[in-house]
């Protein structure tokens, strides 16, 4: 009944060149393309809104009706290459509300929540690379060359980012004492799942695509909007801030590297800091 | 003659990151179904906690719910409730952990959430909705109430209606597609196509969800 079809049909020589950088000098967009992507920004955000401050069910729904919206226009009306890889990168957001918000996570024991909710999202994220032909090894950048001197910049980013955010957080310990294995199981989480997954979703196709879109600069700020969109439901000014400035920060690395490699080392690095070292430092 | 290997290289390589793009979604996929099946798996354990205190109110008693399995025993399943009244200030945190001691050792358990509640809410939590969110999402109160209630607005026979209709769409535009080639419709097809595999896994999941509640109950 579902079919995954070739999507040579679909596809045009734009989408398989899109790998080559990242900085790509951007055309003018027209008036409409703009707005068109400001309204599924203006669409997210008041999904999440609604979902996280007024109904869990509208939110939902308004999730589901926006992906599939998103798609019908996609279809319907001929717009530029770059403007539709860009509102499909986009797209994954209210696909992940629906995925993510809608499945019986009562059932999964909390040791492994973590990894299951962050598996749906990243097996989300590879799907539309796969459709979209996308080659992995030029989706991260990856280089073993520079593979040792992104570890430490990611490091060296992740940990003062991670210190700045556990003053403004103050976490509670998760377990009554510090424990090596809780450590080495929160990195496997930290860089597997969480920092590979929101580093992929937010600068490999959004901020990436955006910038092919509308140039670096509108993509680095859109794409750290969204980031930070994304933290509403926090309720803490002083923490959203620290959300845009940690997503500009990761956005700039991104940007200045040319490979995924730094942030999800500096994501993962200001995780594991948060969660499972610094709470043990500074107990209450 | 060389631009035709340079090709034929490029091509290689993409259809490799193809079937390695392939194969981790599969494994994805089983990092998701093993989650669910170390979960039942656990519940043979000594020890299991039938009740997770997570944001407990301040001026009400906690409740904590654990089950000691003990298969020499009969019954072999004993369930103990303990109530603990609540002298707790607000954004303090209350930790339970049972131990138990058998002939083949002790065996320790530490019953609350793996991460707090602060954490789900940082750069760790975009996934899960932070705080307030995430914790309401992961429970069963949660999902019933959105997905298998019968009054007020159902999602999950919204989320099934919506499914049958992308469902009869993608049937009825396959002998189109088949029959000449046309853009939008195929374009529509395959961007729905993500959308109706979503909506099938969560229609699963709460036919699952109903079946495991009608054999409980």
């Amino acid at each position: 009944m579902l079919y995954h079809q070739n999507t040579s049909a679909v596809q045009t020589k734009g989408e398989i060149a899109r790998g080559e950088s990242v900085q790509t000098t951007a055309r003018r967009s027209g008036r409409w393309e703009v707005a068109f992507i400001a309204a599924i920004g203006v669409g997210i955000a008041g999904c999440v809104w609604v979902f996280a401050y007024q109904n869990v069910v509208y939110g939902i729904i308004i999730a589901l009706g926006l992906a599939i919206s998103i798609y019908l226009m996609l279809s319907l009306i001929h717009l530029e290459q770059r403007i539709t890889n860009c509102a499909e990168s986009l797209a994954l957001i209210p696909l992940y509300i629906l995925f993510t918000s809608s499945l019986p996570w009562f059932f999964v024991n909390q040791q492994y929540l973590l990894p299951a909710v962050y598996s749906c999202i990243l097996a989300l994220c590879l799907w539309h690379a796969y459709q979209k032909n996308l080659n992995l090894k030029e989706l991260f950048g990856f280089s073993k060359n520079k593979l040792l001197k992104y570890l430490l910049i990611g490091l060296a980013i992740g940990i003062p980012l991670g210190t700045v955010e556990y003053f403004i957080l103050r976490p509670a310990p998760a377990f009554p004492s510090f424990e090596v294995k809780y450590l080495f199981r929160d990195m496997v989480y930290m860089l597997l799942f969480v920092g590979i997954g929101e580093e992929l979703l937010f600068r490999g196709f959004i901020q990436r695509d955006m910038a092919e879109a509308f140039g670096w600069k509108w993509a680095l700020f859109g794409a750290s909007l969204i980031f930070t969109v994304m933290h509403l439901t926090w309720r803490s000014i002083p923490e959203l801030g620290l959300v845009f400035l940690g997503g500009l920060i990761l956005g700039v690395l991104y940007l200045k590297t040319r490979s995924l490699v730094a942030p999800i080392v500096a994501h993962g690095v200001n995780n594991v800091l948060l969660v499972s070292v610094l709470p043990y430092i500074f107990v209450k | 003659m060389k631009m035709n290997a340079v090709k034929l290289r490029n091509l290689k390589a993409r259809l490799n990151s193809r079937t390695v793009t392939g194969l981790i979604i599969l494994w994805l996929g089983i990092v998701f179904l093993g989650s669910f099946w170390l979960t039942v798996g656990g519940m043979s354990e000594s020890v299991s906690t039938a009740v997770i205190p997570e944001a407990p109110i301040e001026g009400e008693s906690i409740m904590a719910t654990f089950k000691l399995n003990n298969p020499s025993s009969s019954p072999m399943v004993t369930t103990y409730q303990y109530a603990y009244e609540n002298p707790l200030p607000m954004e303090e945190q209350l930790n339970f952990m049972v131990r138990t001691q058998s002939e083949r050792g002790s065996y320790e358990r530490v019953p609350f959430s793996a991460y707090p509640p602060q954490a789900w809410s940082s750069f760790i939590s975009f996934a899960s909705f932070s705080t307030s969110v995430m914790s309401s999402m992961s429970t069963m109160a949660y999902y019933q109430s959105n997905f298998s209630n019968n009054t007020g607005l159902n999602l999950g026979i919204l989320i099934t209606i919506v499914l049958i209709a992308l469902l009869i769409f993608l049937e009825l535009t396959q002998p189109v597609i088949q029959g000449k080639t046309t853009a939008v419709l195929s374009r529509l097809r395959i961007r729905f196509s993500t959308v109706t595999w979503i909506l099938l896994i969560i229609f699963t999941s709460i036919v699952c969800h109903e079946v495991v509640t009608i054999l409980a109950t």
